[in-house]
């Protein structure tokens, strides 16, 4: 999996408070009317300051889970 | 059904080894059905009604708590049933047990529950199958249930963590799901894995989580 991930947004849950947009360090997230979107892929650092802060839980970060290189 | 119907319906484990005939009654009274990714499939509590089968894509069978946590019970992958243990069960008790989601688009074959009872009490090999299934069900939540009671979170997360490295597709987690399965919550399993990363455990990059110190979690596994 060399794709580059990006947090998931699950816009079910989501309340758009904003609140991820407001503490995003590099401004990946933005509200585009009115919901929130990753609008700059490549600045989002996955830092999980918005899973973190998402009062709903509607924003998560993913990961691969893998061996170290030597083990497989 | 068609012979595409035929050969999908070999994908099931619980049909693969079925002589063409079986097969061929099987066919006769299972449907395709196409889901798309979130689509909701069975909800908990409902009457079990229909037996389903994945030959294309993922569901994930989970539970909600009072509180509305989910605990993720299984993600079931082409080859895979689900609802047979309610369908199993006598009528005023055959209500669905878990929830059931479409996690990606989804093929499923479903048969109606009478059409299914009717098939194993006619049909001895398919009947076997089924025990042989519902054996390793059982084996493997009798293991879950030994998991939660017995085993720390620490422990039950470097349990999972080996299982991911070895499964032979790894799916991608969020800590949330992670949690789900090993029946915690997210920010416990968010903070075992930075503790397993400052002790050299792990190593976590960006979307990546490598198993740096296999051996370590194996004892960690154990305690
Ligand atoms: S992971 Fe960090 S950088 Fe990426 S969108 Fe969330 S807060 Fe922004
Ligand atoms: S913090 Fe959560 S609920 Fe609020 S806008 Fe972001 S994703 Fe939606």
């Amino acid at each position: 999996m060399d794709e580059w991930l990006l947090p998931i947004i699950d816009l079910n849950c989501c309340t758009n408070c904003g609140l991820c947009v407001t503490l995003c360090p590099t401004h990946a997230v933005a509200l585009v009317g009115g919901r929130p979107r990753i609008v700059r892929p490549q600045d989002c650092s996955y830092c999980a300051t918005c899973e973190d802060a998402c009062p709903e839980s509607a924003i998560a970060l993913v990961y691969e889970i893998v061996p170290a290189p030597h083990q497989n | 059904m068609t012979q595409m119907d035929h050969i999908q319906l070999r994908k099931v484990a619980l049909f693969a080894a079925l002589s063409a005939r079986t097969l061929e009654r099987v066919a006769a009274v299972a449907r395709p059905q196409h889901v798309l990714a979130e689509t909701q499939i069975l909800l908990a509590g409902d009457p079990c009604t229909t037996v389903y089968f994945v030959v294309a894509g993922t569901v994930r069978v989970y539970q909600l708590s009072a509180e509305g946590r989910e605990q993720v019970l299984a993600h079931l992958e082409p080859g895979q049933a689900l609802n047979l243990v309610p369908a199993l069960l006598e009528m005023e008790e055959a209500r669905n047990l878990s929830s059931v989601a479409a996690l990606t688009d989804v093929t499923l074959y479903a048969i109606p529950r009478a059409d299914f009872l009717h098939l194993l009490e006619r049909c001895p090999e398919l009947t076997m199958t089924a025990l042989r299934h519902l054996a390793a069900r059982v084996a493997h939540l009798t293991e879950l249930v030994a998991d939660l009671s017995l085993r720390t979170v620490r422990a039950r997360l470097a349990r999972f963590m080996l299982e991911q490295c070895s499964a032979e597709s790894p799916a991608p987690w969020t800590h949330a799901e992670i949690a789900a399965r090993i029946g915690s919550v997210r920010v416990v399993v968010s903070r075992t894995l930075r503790d397993f990363a400052a002790e050299g455990i792990l190593e976590v990059q960006r979307q990546r989580i490598t198993v740096a110190d296999r051996e370590a979690l194996i004892r960690e596994a154990a305690l």
